[in-house]
């Protein structure tokens, strides 16, 4: 068998190494092309993780382990189950779509934007399939780079701050992150994140543990109120890189709390799930709020994505098969559904050139086809029956509602709230008549544009109407996991 | 006896003695169109140097002079370290000095009897040993500083250098008396064996402590010996900068090693103490401070103290794997530094220092590999994965999480995080084409 | 139009004739449908139930289907017969005919309690919480004391040697008693 994992993870950086050598701005047609066919060869190389994944097992499956430092016992040890195994499809799958989204806008420097793009891919990819702690930090660490360069080299005109202060909100959770990671090891003698899973410890140590994972995720989800990056990041960066910034990188963050805040630590799991609930609802509820005023398209969709992302977090502490596949479901539609909305106000502001609500206005009148795209795509934020994004907050509203009735009813506001401000932002913009001169003269989407937002649209029905194949995937890893929180370490 | 005389152990030194003697006199002959001749002859010199170090037998100690020399593993590894450091300096530095008339025979003499001096060090036995090596190497830095005389800042950088250094060799002579009044040898393994056998006086011999610690973390450049440090890197000319910056430091922490590992390995309880002061001291003066430094040589400067607050934290976890650790921090952060000033210098032309962190804005449109360079010796002096800075800082946390210090672990990485603030910044500087200083970006108001 | 609202007209007057038998007093559910004994209403209706021609006959001997009648009668009267009258009525009526008019000031208040508290609301959350305390305060706040730190504490490089030179011994004399007194004795 072919190492599908490794592939996965190399195949996109060194497609992106090759587009480097191509960095003469006369080739960058030739770049293109090829950032392309390693984006899709990136995404080739993990449809055999699913098609042969087996189902019905919580172990660890495509498993790769190679001797890396032996001084610290750190090994090259990779493996999926049925938690990460999507979100390694899910971001070869967004990589192809940011490098498609970038192909007319990105003008300069076009081979080290693609290359930015599949070497963070691959990075992510890393991310996932790390079953080492140090591996898993090294990755979580390295994909910082690429996106600092991605929205410091090709962002907005205050690309600096956002760049600097992305960075330095995410270094800062993770390096006492490292300080844990590092403490588990003296106890252990490993590094071996399967290995702690088994490891007792006590509960105050499993608190200060907690407070050093939960800094380091809490940030990259991000949770209230360590959120304010992330705003700022997706309105300067470029189209692709807020595409994969709320389509996947916020999903690491989450990930993080499955991989190994409840399995490691599942005393103060419980202990402190009644905190990291409320910070969720605050989230989900404050967030809401914040997003409704938002007058610029970029920061809506980011105050969107903070609030959705909270409702995966809540889903997790709900510690309820329902809860944390609802979170995991969450997580996936969030990341087609974001997806889609960046790329539609990209498609915007490639014509306008602006992010600005208010200077929109009668949209559909122009650009009947992107309409209909947008409407959809807005309507799946809103959690309407038949998206993706009904499924995951449907299964996380009725776990909460089985906890508690008014968790439940607080949790389910994100249903007003979240069709409140995306169907109001889509009547500003699209609705109503031509605003400008502007608008009047916008011409509906390309046919590059129109097969990227059909593809999404596949995609976020699929997931609506039948979720059963992804949900099939994560059943038995969910149960494992919900055994493992179960169990007390002290 | 053949430990008496056994000059096969000192052959690179002797090798490297003469070479510089026989440049010193070549120079005077060769006329100053080519100059390249007495340039050419010192990277040889180090490459001979080398290839002695390479093939001597390092299986078991050599031991030489009465056994006041020592040709070990450890003595092995850092010098050849400081060959590679020095020849890439002189590398780097070739074009900066031709455009200031520096290019000259003193120059690389001088270098050349810098490095003998560290070797000494690095393979010294006893107390005298080493301070012969140190002074020798002290001395020549003191004049490579003022190399350009006609410049008022270098020349008082150099007073500053010499006047401070002179008073850390009194400490180091002072401690070594007191260690040597305690144990009655001079010799650093005798030293190490009195105290353990011969039951000393604990005070003398902690006073002694005190005192060469001090000169240890001024060599470092550690807090509140560190003064010296941003004055003599701003005033010194940056190919001299970046000299001091890199191979003393591998110098520096065998003078730690011999010493500390070496002869009071007794006292470790004790050390550990002042080194843990030292080291946290270090790591958030130095950190906090670069951050209002415009001039890059300065930062660094003060990112020198920091790095060096980091090392000494993995030094005191006071094992072999944590002096390792330690070893390979300073080697890493030697590697990185050249790297860094390597790009100032490069960028430095006829007139003009590229030494402000302004003349690196918009860097990345002039030279993108000179700007790609530089951000990866920040991200990994920052410590950022897949950086090999990472897995350095890596390994000093590991060492002191090792001896229950978490609390320093987590003070060191909140600090790295402060440091990060530094790091990022000449880092995005290379990668702006914005006209207003973005450098101050994170502390304006949107 | 004509044509389908007819085909629609015709099955809504009739077909509850047909259905209304098998549906409700019929078996036609069978055990989709379970009803609690307690809550037991239609089998009190089936008892009373003769066929749909019965109820039909009692059903015009309420009042509702009266009322239903009058309001015929009164359409006819308003918009067919008098079609002065409306306005009329309005004018007299003043604040009542306001308040049916306005849907009892429903949808106003709607308008401003919720949609505009909503959106203060989230102003208020986004410009005080999120700017003024969360980026304003900690975030910008800390790299402010950072940066205000630094450059207090760059004050002590003055370049002085004597002040270098002090700051060694100073070292040195902290150490010593430091460990002299503290840990030695």
């Amino acid at each position: 068998m072919l190492p599908y994992l490794s592939l996965a993870i190399w195949v996109p950086i060194v497609a992106g190494l090759l587009v480097l050598a191509v960095n003469r701005d006369r080739d960058a047609p030739a770049a293109r092309w090829l950032a392309l066919v390693g984006a899709v060869a990136g995404f080739a190389v993990t449809i055999p993780l699913y098609t042969q994944f087996t189902l019905g097992t919580a172990e660890m499956q495509f498993v790769e382990t190679i001797e890396w430092i032996p001084r610290f016992s750190v090994n090259y040890l990779l493996g999926v189950d049925g938690i990460s195994v999507l979100f390694i499809l899910l971001n070869s799958f967004i990589t192809v779509l940011a490098v498609w989204a970038g192909w007319v806008v990105i003008q300069t420097r076009v081979a080290q934007y693609m290359a930015a793009f599949l070497i963070m891919s691959g990075l992510i990819n890393g991310v996932f399939a790390s079953l080492d702690a140090v591996l898993f930090y090294v990755f979580f660490e390295a994909q910082l780079i690429p996106m600092y360069l991605i929205i410091g080299v090709w962002g907005g005109p205050n690309r600096i701050y956002a760049a600097l202060k992305f960075f330095l909100y995410t270094f800062l959770g993770s390096v006492l992150m490292l300080v844990a990671l590092i403490y588990l090891y003296t106890v252990s003698g490993s590094f071996s994140i399967l290995e702690w899973y088994q490891l007792p410890l006590s509960l105050k140590t499993q608190e200060w543990l907690f407070a050093a994972f939960f800094i380091a995720f809490a940030v990259k989800v991000p949770m209230w109120p360590v959120h304010t990056w992330l705003p700022d990041a997706h309105v300067e960066a470029p189209t692709g890189g807020s595409v994969v910034l709320a389509a996947i990188t916020l999903k690491v963050g989450a990930y993080g709390f499955v991989r190994f805040i409840l399995p490691i630590l599942p005393d103060a799991s419980h202990y402190l799930a009644g905190f990291v609930i409320t910070l969720s609802l605050v989230a989900v509820v404050y967030i809401g709020f914040v997003a409704l005023v938002q007058p610029d398209m970029k920061k809506l969709i980011a105050y969107s994505s903070i609030s959705h992302m909270g409702f995966v977090t809540l889903g997790f502490f709900l510690f309820s098969q329902l809860g944390i596949e609802g979170g995991l479901v969450q997580m996936i539609s969030h990341g087609f559904v974001s997806a889609a909305l960046f790329l539609c106000v990209g498609v915007l502001y490639d014509r306008m050139h602006s992010r600005l609500i208010g200077d929109y206005g009668g949209v559909v009148n122009t650009m009947p086809k992107f309409a209909a795209f947008a409407m959809l795509f807005a309507m799946a934020n809103a959690a309407l029956p038949g998206t993706s994004g009904f499924v995951g907050e449907f299964l996380v509203i009725l776990a909460a509602v089985k906890a508690n009735f008014w968790l439940g009813f607080l949790a389910a506001t994100i249903m007003i709230l979240g069709a409140a401000y995306t169907l109001w932002m889509y009547k500003r913009v699209w609705f109503g008549d031509v605003a400008n001169a502007g608008v009047a003269a916008l011409k509906d989407v390309s046919k590059r544009e129109f097969w990227l937002l059909a593809t999404l649209v596949a995609a976020i029905l699929a997931l609506g109407i039948y979720p059963k194949p992804f949900t099939d995937v994560m059943h038995a890893s969910v149960a494992q996991l919900l055994t493992q929180v179960a169990q007390s370490k002290q | 006896m053949s430990i008496a005389f056994n000059f096969g152990a000192a052959l690179p030194e002797i090798v490297l003695a003469s070479a510089a003697c026989v440049i010193l006199v070549v120079d005077l002959f060769v006329p100053d169109s080519r100059r390249q001749i007495s340039y050419w002859l010192t990277q040889l010199t180090l490459l001979a140097a080398a290839y002695l170090t390479l093939v001597s037998p390092d299986d078991t100690p050599l031991r030489a002079f009465g056994n006041m020399y020592v040709t070990d593993k450890l003595a092995d590894v850092l010098k050849l370290f400081a060959y590679v450091a020095v020849s890439l300096t002189l590398f780097y530095s070739r074009g900066y000095l031709a455009a200031r008339g520096l290019f000259r025979g003193e120059t690389f003499v001088l270098m050349l009897t810098a490095l003998l001096g560290m070797m000494v060090m690095i393979s010294a036995n006893s107390f005298v040993t080493l301070y012969l090596g140190l002074e020798l190497m002290s001395l020549s830095l003191y004049a490579m500083v003022a190399l350009q005389r006609e410049s008022e800042r270098a020349v008082e950088a150099s007073m500053k250098y010499f006047v401070l250094g002179a008073l850390a060799s009194g400490f180091l002579l002072y401690g070594m008396s007191m260690l040597y009044g305690a144990t009655g040898t001079l010799e650093i393994t005798g030293v190490a064996d009195a105290i353990v056998n011969a039951h000393s006086n604990r005070v003398i011999l902690v006073f002694g402590l005190v005192f060469v610690v001090s000169s240890i973390a001024f060599k470092l450049g550690a807090v509140p010996y560190h003064m010296w440090i941003p004055d003599v890197y701003d005033g010194a000319p940056t190919a001299v900068t970046l000299f001091i910056g890199s191979a003393p430091k591998l110098a520096a922490f065998a003078f730690a090693m011999r010493l500390l590992v070496g002869s009071l390995s007794a006292l470790a309880f004790d050390w550990q103490g002042m080194l843990l002061v030292l080291s946290l001291l270090s790591m958030l003066f130095g950190n906090i401070i670069a951050i209002a430094q415009s001039s890059i040589k300065r930062m660094l400067a003060y990112s020198t103290i920091a790095n060096m607050g980091f090392m000494l934290m993995g030094f005191l976890g006071a094992t072999s794997d944590a002096y390792s650790a330690a070893m390979f921090y300073t080697v890493t952060y030697v590697l990185t530094t050249l790297v860094g000033f390597g790009v100032v210098l490069l960028l430095s032309r006829e007139g003009f220092e590229a030494d402000r962190l302004d003349d690196f804005k918009g860097l990345n449109q002039r030279s993108p590999w000179y700007a790609f360079m530089m951000l990866l010796a920040m991200f990994s002096l920052a410590g950022v994965p897949p950086t090999v800075g990472f897995y350095a800082k890596f390994s000093v946390i590991a060492a002191a999480v090792d001896i229950g210090l978490v609390w320093l672990a987590v003070v060191a990485v909140m600090a790295s995080l402060v440091g990060a603030l530094r790091v990022a910044k000449p880092g995005c500087c290379c990668r702006s084409t914005d006209s207003h200083c973005f450098c101050l970006a994170f502390f304006r108001r949107r | 139009m004509t044509v389908p609202l007819v085909l629609l007209a015709i099955p809504s007057i009739y077909s509850g004739w047909a259905y209304i038998d098998h549906v409700l007093f019929g078996n036609f559910f069978g055990q989709s449908i379970v009803i609690a004994q307690q809550h037991a209403g239609l089998a009190t209706m089936t008892e009373e139930w003769h066929g749909p021609w019965p109820f039909v006959l009692h059903g015009m001997t309420t009042l509702p289907f009266w009322l239903a009648v009058a309001g015929v009668a009164a359409a006819w009267l308003l918009y067919i017969k008098r079609s002065d009258l409306p306005a009329k009525i309005s004018e007299r009526a003043g604040a009542l005919y306001q308040l049916l008019v306005n849907n009892y000031y429903i949808d106003r208040f709607n308008d401003w309690f919720f949609a505009g508290g909503f959106r203060r609301l989230g102003t208020l959350f986004s410009n005080v919480g999120d700017r003024s305390i969360i980026d304003g305060f900690f975030v910008n706040g800390s790299a402010r004391l950072v940066g205000a730190t630094s450059a207090v504490l760059r004050q002590i490089q003055s370049g002085f040697i004597y002040q270098y030179a002090f700051a060694m011994v100073l070292g040195i004399v902290v150490f010593l008693f430091w460990w002299l007194t503290l840990r030695v004795v």
